[in-house]
């Protein structure tokens, strides 16, 4: 019998495949849902984050990885549904204008969908008039923007500056490979994450806040 | 005034070249490419150069063939030398000329991936060079992992619709890689034409503050964005 140890070092494998195969059995066993999301599938994706920061592993295993979780993921969906769980927060999250680079952005939407997140994924070089619409069709308690160009980033400032303009509510959160924690002050964003894994943290943090 | 050059490697071929054509000779530290893949670690890096640098009695100022790299130069300080770094994105930008410039270009056409005459000699150019570097570092995994890696690897460059290549009048070319690299992802080739004036300004000494941050002793290196 497979455990949630056995899940977890699959996922940061990469072994989509054993995944499929794992989360069945363990939910068959009676392992909830919950349980499996808490203490394998992120757990894995914070070790591959982690890795990655160190240059233990690179793009493509973070990329396997992160497709695992997926799939780990698209099968407890029903069950945590089905199991009561609500989501406790709405995101908006996407990467800002002219940056098609979306590795960062997804992962940190998997981790907030894993933390019970309600995530609207507006995708990739969205403009601040979109992100606009959006926060007023979905009103979401949080927004995250990413950028993994230093080229992209005065489109970061822009989005925060016009929404602050139009005195919209939201809470920004920004990350990216080249954004900081001064960057974010800098431009008046309400928080900044430097990966994934602590992306969850800070957003519970700066919500409870 | 005595001057060290920190650079990337990516502008071995085009400062070899400026040497010659200035007549210069100024002594050069040259980094591995791709440091800005983590920032962090890459302004240590710099730094501990830096420190070392300090330690020469006569060095005065260090100029940095780079650009803020993903931030990896942001912050950088020293106490006895005056630094000056192009205020560039990074080696596209210098190449280019002018980084209000690649912004647009950025924004305008995302689905871009920018290349320089050095970056076609990393093995991290998608196409046929990377895919050979992930069988080779991944050899140990099996067919079905191996061909996932491949997999995913590729769909991280799947917005790609184009290669720019800046290129300049430096003398060597690796214009056939990137031929190559379209080829291999189904991409267009679309050269732009660069220049080598920054990084010959550069080492000639200029210090324009549009086109160059500069930090005198106990000051740090600021790149607005």
């Amino acid at each position: 019998m497979s455990t949630l140890i056995d899940l977890k070092e699959a996922v940061v494998k990469g072994k989509r495949k054993i995944v499929n195969v794992i989360v069945p059995e363990l939910l068959e066993a009676g392992v909830a849902a919950k349980d499996i999301l808490e203490e394998a599938l992120i757990p894995a994706m914070a070790e591959i984050g982690e890795r990655f920061k160190r240059n233990e592993v690179y793009v493509p295993e973070m990329l396997v990885a992160a497709r695992a979780m997926k799939e780990g993921m698209l099968i407890i969906e029903p069950h945590l549904i089905s199991a009561g769980i609500r989501p406790e927060f709405k995101a908006l999250i996407c990467t800002v204008e002219g940056d098609l680079h979306d590795i960062g952005k997804n992962l940190v939407a998997i981790m907030w969908k894993g933390a019970g997140f309600e995530v609207i994924d507006l995708g990739v070089s969205v403009s601040k008039e979109t992100v606009l619409e959006a926060i007023q069709q979905h009103q979401p308690h949080i927004l995250g923007l990413s950028a993994l160009l230093t080229t992209t980033m005065p489109a970061m400032r822009e989005v925060v500056s016009f929404l602050r303009a139009k005195d919209i509510k939201v809470k920004i959160m920004v990350g990216g490979a080249p954004v900081t924690q001064s960057y974010a002050e800098e431009i008046g964003a309400d928080a900044y994450s430097s990966d994934a894994a602590s992306a969850v943290d800070v957003a519970k943090r700066l919500l409870a806040s | 005034m005595a001057t060290h050059l920190m650079a990337c490697e990516v502008f071995r071929d085009e400062l070899t070249q400026l040497f010659a054509e200035l007549h210069l000779e100024i002594p050069v530290s040259y980094f591995e490419m791709g440091l800005h893949d983590n920032p962090v670690t890459m302004r240590q890096r710099l730094q501990a150069q830096i420190a070392s640098l300090e330690l020469e009695p006569k060095l005065e100022r260090v100029i940095f063939a780079y650009g803020v790299c993903g931030g990896g130069l942001q912050g950088l300080t020293s106490q006895r030398l005056t630094l000056v770094a192009p205020y560039g994105h990074d080696c596209i930008s210098v190449l280019m000329g002018n980084r209000r410039e690649h912004e647009k270009f950025q924004k305008e056409q995302p689905q871009s991936y920018f290349l320089s005459n050095g970056w076609l000699k990393s093995t991290r150019i998608p196409g046929p060079q990377r895919e050979a570097w992930i069988r080779e570092h991944y050899a140990d995994q099996d067919q079905d992992d191996l061909d996932d890696l491949l997999e995913a690897d590729r769909s991280a460059f799947s917005h790609y619709k184009q290669i720019v290549l800046v290129e300049t009048e430096c003398k060597t070319s690796h214009r056939n890689r990137a031929e190559e690299s379209c080829q291999s992802m189904g991409w267009t080739l679309s050269p732009y034409k660069g220049s080598l004036s920054w990084l010959r300004d550069l080492l000639m000494g200029e210090q324009c503050p549009d086109r160059f941050v500069t930090a005198r002793p106990g000051e740090a290196l600021k790149f607005t964005l």
